[in-house]
């Protein structure tokens, strides 16, 4: 996964927010729930760091609860900025996506399975 | 204890319940990200983490390699890079200069033991401490050896499971082992005559005593508390 592109990084961003915006969770329940949604190459693993991040510029609370495994749990939550965020990604996002649709609203899909 | 040693403790114990496949390659993570850049509070959190991912993974008779792929040195690269740490911070100079100050009282008692302890016992008095130029400079040697090795394990620590070291390897190990003890003997022997500067033994006596109760609060206070 490390070797996909910074946009698709900057969508994953944008969707871990957003299940972080609906639920306090933490690394492993996003996984999870990114790959419940269909982003099935995503893994804790591809995650963490990017938790990390947005943990370092503020965008996420989080607090440790204790696990039945052992180590502690981190459980996210957003910040204000992390809200902020969330919103002026989705906005783009619109943005974004409205453009694609009308550049690809006469595109016939071909199958590759024939 | 203070809060760093109370999660490398935490750590230590919750990672026995690791297998022996999933411990070698936590291990080597570890080893890596301790030597990193990071501060060492937010090297435990991020090790904490990690080993519940191992643990969660073990659970559920996964390979760890679904989790963070199989290639350990980028995934610890990739949590590295997005801490960002600073080139120079004042939280690692301290834990740098926290090192140094133990190895020199560990070098200075055993100095005291090995040197001044046998004359006390000769000549049944106590003389004044002197600080030889050998003392200094078998110090010097072995903190730079000691900081070395630790640092070279711990940046090649995937290379190094991966692949057995050469003989090539073994052999400059080996060399730099027998140049080291030659140096150290040789100052011994030819330089513990020359004195930088002595001092009252109470002057050296009480530091290392009062490092060494300090260093050992934790200890004494269990066995107070049993």
């Amino acid at each position: 996964m490390k070797d996909k592109s910074q946009f698709f990084k900057g969508i994953l961003e944008g969707c871990v927010l957003k299940v972080i915006h609906d639920d306090e969770v933490y690394g492993y329940e996003i996984a999870e729930k990114l790959k419940v949604f269909g982003l099935k190459q995503v893994s804790e693993g591809t995650i963490y760091p990017l938790l990390l991040r947005l943990e370092k510029n503020g965008l996420l609370n989080s607090k440790k609860r204790t696990s039945p495994f052992g180590p502690d749990r981190k459980y996210y939550t957003l910040s204000q900025k992390g809200e902020d965020e969330l919103s002026y990604f989705y906005s783009n996002w619109l943005e974004l996506k409205e453009g694609i649709d009308k550049i690809f609203i006469n595109f016939k899909e071909v199958d590759i399975n024939e | 204890m203070n809060d760093l040693k109370v999660m490398v403790k935490k750590n230590f114990e919750n990672s026995k319940m690791l297998n022996k496949e999933n411990d070698e390659v936590y291990t080597d993570i570890v080893c890596y990200l301790r030597v990193s850049l990071l501060e060492d509070v937010k090297t435990e959190e991020i090790i904490s983490d990690i080993l519940d991912m191992f643990l969660r993974s073990q659970e559920e008779g996964k390979a760890i390699e679904e989790i963070i792929g199989d290639d350990y040195k980028a995934f610890c690269d990739s949590i590295i890079e997005s801490v960002e740490p600073k080139k120079f911070s004042l939280a690692r100079l301290k834990e740098s200069v926290f090192i140094i100050v133990d190895c020199f009282f560990i070098l200075l008692t055993i100095d005291l033991v090995l040197n001044y302890l046998p004359k006390v016992i000769k000549y049944k008095i106590l003389s004044n401490y002197a600080f030889s130029v050998s003392f200094f400079i078998n110090s010097v040697i072995i903190i730079i050896l000691a900081v070395g090795i630790v640092n070279y394990i711990g940046r090649n620590s995937f290379s190094l499971t991966k692949n057995k070291p050469s003989k090539v390897t073994y052999f400059l190990i080996w060399l730099g082992f027998v140049v080291t003890f030659s140096a150290i003997i040789f100052t011994t022997f030819k330089l513990s005559k020359y004195e930088l500067f002595s001092v009252n033994i109470c002057v050296v006596i009480i530091p290392v005593a009062i490092y060494w109760i300090y260093k050992k609060i934790p200890l004494i206070a269990r066995a107070f508390r049993m």
